[in-house]
């Protein structure tokens, strides 16, 4: 890492400080400019990603964005055409691809183990209502109330490129965008979301009012259903097969168990290890993203993800409600 | 002297404008937006201009006329972001604003927790260096407090602005009656770490009393106090005044603090062994943590009492009565004892 840049020349300087950073800036351009960076990480508010990431890929750079990689389509066109133009590498953080009870489903997906996929569910259940929660801060309104949508319009990427990872682009996307709690500042405080692709279907939830907290990916295939865990990370298989069918609720139930009681215990472990926490697959990912680089090989994520989920996001905005 | 306070709602800021507007100065009282003052009774001469330090809208227009800032602001919970930006960028956006204005006097609160606790020897000073070495092993809290005095401090050099500096220990009073510092509570019973020690505590009506004595002296420019009240009193002791007080009887178990730090470095050790650097341990457990929360330290208010003649004007049992007993009407410094939250 050599620099870092802030709009708030204390933020810039602490980060540099922590990080033993040789420079620190106020002005991303001049940054650009003087550090000549091979990489840059935009983790700024959404609507300035844009601007940001063309000036880095314009000065030479790769480039990684915080999701969602713009707030318009057209943006997001502009920008992945600038990168393959420049010959430069962007990526949005798809980071939740990357935490290691997905990772699992998605190599029991890519190995057949789960057979056809033919439906995956994602889920997040976050009190984003609480008092002390940013998105009803009355006093300073949190940047993602001005996307579509409102405070969901910020964890809708996640809902999308984890349903994407196992259906693949859709043809179709229904949302419900509802309120339960009237007295919130939300638009929106709850979220159900139908998609149809070529391979089968996705539903997709976000609820402030379901507890407890939770995030999940459940995926179900013609051999076996797979449900991950993302908070409290645990992988819990029901398969139709390797056991008498009489058998199967008895297999099926024990493995459930050993796997609920092994996550039990490492969720502890995990605790005290430290680390990344429900991070852990943004640094896999940006891990995966320089090897890719030094390899010359496919980014983890590809500008075809970017679209395409950038597209379903698009799709599951608001615009609906009332229809 | 007409005073601009920041986090006026808060358990200290509310006291603090009442202790200044108590002494005949007038007070503007810096509150965030959506805040409710009315629950404050304040007297009415109290004048408020609302605005929220994270926010980019430029704040000179809060200073005009103002002959001191009493900045009190800081976000005391929340996660780190959370606490940095509400405390560290929050202080960088008001003193960019008061660069612009003819106020030059800025009374900083501080806190106890910028020190290096493992350089105190057995009497805390105000030249007792601050952390340094270990800022970011320390909580966040820690570090965004550490970030805004070097920050204050780098203004008031290149501006030439009169900074006054005081440092609190723990805080308490109605509405903030247990301090973490005095050990560590399991339902009704504490675990009581160094019962015999003096725990560096400062009633909020004697903080806020020290606030206003210290914005208002001419001999206090420049200087750095140390505020504690300096009562003889034992955490031990005061924690059976809480329980007394608060009406939940329980167990005292009296741990050592040097067996709590023998603990905390065992445990520390355990976890580098079994997960290097990166291992997780509960904040009581990091040694440099324990260190800040529970080193016994002599302390006392030398500085403020040589100086300005200041000494606490509630002694232990009028702190008590005022914390505790719903039906005191407390006079003097403070006001009536209000909830609020250091915002």
């Amino acid at each position: 890492m050599v620099a870092s840049c802030d709009l708030s020349p204390i933020t810039a300087e602490a980060v540099a400080d922590r990080y033993g950073l040789s420079a620190w800036y106020t002005d991303h351009r001049r940054m650009l400019d003087e550090v000549r960076p091979d990489v840059v990480h935009v983790t700024t508010p959404p609507e300035s990603h844009h601007a940001i990431a063309m000036d880095a890929i314009r000065a030479g750079a790769h480039v990684i964005v915080e999701k969602p990689i713009t707030t318009t389509a057209a943006h997001r066109t502009e920008l992945l055409a600038a990168a393959a133009h420049a010959g430069r590498t962007l990526v949005e953080d798809f980071n939740y691809l990357y935490n290691a009870p997905v990772a699992e489903l998605r190599r029991m997906a890519a190995t057949g183990e789960l057979g056809d996929v033919v439906h995956c569910e994602v889920g997040f259940a976050l009190n984003i209502l609480a008092e002390g929660s940013r998105f009803v801060d009355a006093n300073l309104p949190h940047p993602a109330l001005a996307l579509p949508g409102g405070a969901i319009a910020d964890f809708l990427p996640h809902l999308a490129y984890l349903a994407h990872a196992f259906v693949g682009a859709h043809r179709k996307a229904v949302p419900m965008y509802t309120k339960l709690n009237p007295h919130s500042p939300l638009p929106f405080d709850e979220f159900r979301g139908c998609i149809e692709t070529d391979r089968g279907t996705a539903h997709l939830i976000f609820s402030s009012h379901a507890q407890p907290d939770a995030f999940w990916v459940r995926v179900m295939g013609t051999r076996a259903r797979a449900e991950a865990q993302i908070f409290d990370p645990r992988v819990i298989v029901e398969r139709a097969e390797g056991s008498p069918k009489p058998l199967l609720g008895f297999v099926n139930g024990r493995g459930v168990a050993r796997a609920s009681r092994r996550a039990a215990y490492a969720s502890v472990w995990k605790k005290l290890a430290g680390g990344a926490g429900t991070y852990e697959g943004l640094w896999t990912l940006i891990s995966e993203f320089y090897r890719s680089l030094a390899m010359g090989a496919e980014p983890p994520v590809t500008p075809r993800m970017i679209e395409e989920v950038g597209a379903m996001v698009t799709d599951l905005g608001p615009r609906e409600v009332g229809a | 002297m007409r005073a601009l306070v920041t986090g006026a709602t808060g358990f200290l800021g509310s006291r603090v404008v009442c202790a200044l507007a108590d002494r005949g100065h007038d007070v503007r009282a810096l509150v965030r937006p959506a805040s409710d003052v009315t629950r404050l009774a304040w007297p009415g001469s109290v004048e408020i201009y609302r605005a929220d330090l994270r926010g980019r809208a430029d704040l000179s227009p809060a200073f005009e006329g103002v002959d001191v800032l009493v900045h009190l602001a800081a976000t005391v919970a929340g996660d780190d972001d959370s606490r940095w930006q509400g405390t560290v960028v929050a202080t960088e956006r008001l003193l960019e604003s008061m660069k612009c204005t003819k106020t030059n006097r800025l009374v900083l609160a501080s806190s106890f927790s910028c020190y290096d606790w493992t350089k105190a020897g057995g009497k805390l000073t105000e030249e007792t260096p601050l952390e340094n070495r270990g800022v970011y092993e320390r909580d966040s809290y820690a570090v965004a407090k550490l970030w805004q005095e070097r920050l204050a401090r780098r203004y008031a050099d290149s501006l030439g602005w009169d900074l006054r500096v005081i440092r609190p220990g723990f805080i308490w009073g109605r509405g903030n009656e247990w301090q973490a510092g005095l050990g560590q509570p399991l339902g009704r019973h504490v675990i009581v770490i160094g019962p015999m020690a003096r725990p560096p505590l400062t009633h909020v009506d004697n903080c806020a009393d020290a606030f206003a004595v210290v914005s208002e002296r001419d001999e206090a420019a420049g200087e750095t106090f140390n505020m504690v009240d300096g009562h003889a009193l034992s955490s031990w002791r005061f924690v059976k005044a809480y329980q007394r007080g608060m009406n939940e009887p329980g167990w005292r178990l009296p741990v050592p603090y040097l067996a709590g730090l023998a603990i905390a470095y065992l445990a520390q050790a355990t976890s580098r062994v079994l997960f290097g650097r990166q291992g997780k341990l509960p904040s009581i457990l990091v040694v440099r943590r324990f260190c800040a929360r529970f080193r016994p330290i002599n302390c006392q208010p030398d500085r403020l009492k040589e100086l300005l003649g200041w000494s606490p004007p509630f002694d232990f049992r009028e702190c008590l009565a005022r914390t505790f007993d719903s039906a005191h009407v407390p006079t003097g410094a403070g006001c009536r004892p209000s909830e609020g939250r250091d915002d």
